[in-house]
């Protein structure tokens, strides 16, 4: 799996109450930006600086994200998304933040760096695939 | 009680934020992956080749993760060529050497154009791989 970086504010959410990860609970959507995710200071959206382009919805897209707890162990869950380009082309992104769309200023969960710079011309496709889990809690 | 018996006991787990940085500084390379530089820092590129670019039609039946394959040949929004993934030809990379195995796939289609996928999951029940044909 691609390493995922955790935001050091997001500990703190989590003990707050801020998070719900349940269907029921908050939406949890993916966003492409560009910058370097700075696990110190960054902790809400406007902190990073997303693509652009046609089939790019700034704040990035729902993953219908679960949350499941069976023998002491919770497991995150989200279902692939995918992203197709439009006319215009996307300018250059890196990294996928993960956060809370429904926290005050969309709360930072996670990070993952993609390890290169990527742009997607027309009519091409980046997903985001979560295989079985997103992350597990034991 | 003497008063030079009394002896106070102090447990802590808590570190302070050089004590923080120092043990997580000893967990070696994979430090620098996550986070901890100045804002606006911009990194290195990591990513690097896993597995050579080959024809899809030349890879096993199944070889290759079906939940890809569907996603191509499902998407309305994409091409008709680029939903016949059999014609395309596909590499797989790692986003940093120090994966275990590759975590990126990009299919490429006869028309030029790319179709990524990025496995950012914390379980996958299989993750396929391939050497030069």
């Amino acid at each position: 799996m691609a390493s995922f970086t955790k935001y050091q504010d997001t500990v703190q959410q989590f003990w707050t109450a801020i998070h719900n990860l349940t269907a029921a609970g908050h939406v949890v959507k993916a966003a492409i930006h560009s910058d370097a995710p700075t696990v110190a200071t960054d902790d809400e959206l406007a902190d990073l600086t997303q693509v652009t382009g046609t089939g790019y919805t700034a704040g990035g897209e729902d993953t219908q994200n679960d949350m499941t707890e069976s023998g002491g162990t919770a497991t995150w869950t989200g279902v692939d998304v995918v992203w197709t380009a439009g006319a215009a082309d996307w300018v250059a992104g890196r990294y996928v933040a993960l956060h809370n769309d429904t926290s005050t200023t969309d709360k930072l969960l996670g990070d993952y760096d993609y390890g290169s710079n990527f742009t997607l011309l027309n009519g091409e496709t980046f997903t985001l695939d979560f295989g079985a889990s997103v992350a597990t809690l034991v | 009680m003497k008063p030079h018996s009394l002896v106070t006991y102090s447990r802590t787990g808590k570190l302070t934020p050089a004590q923080k940085a120092e043990k997580f500084a000893a967990l070696g390379p994979i430090a620098k992956r996550h986070g901890r530089f100045p804002k606006g820092t911009v990194l290195p590129e990591t990513q690097v080749p896993a597995c050579p670019r080959v024809r899809v039609a030349d890879l096993p039946e199944g070889h290759l993760k079906q939940s890809h394959i569907e996603h191509l040949e499902q998407n309305q929004k994409i091409a008709s060529c680029c939903r016949h993934p059999e014609n395309h030809e596909v590499e797989a990379r790692k986003s940093h050497p120090d994966e275990e195995m590759p975590d990126i796939y990009i299919f490429y289609c006869t028309c030029g154009r790319k179709h990524r996928f990025f496995c950012i999951g914390d379980t996958d029940e299989r993750r396929p791989a391939w050497d030069a044909a």
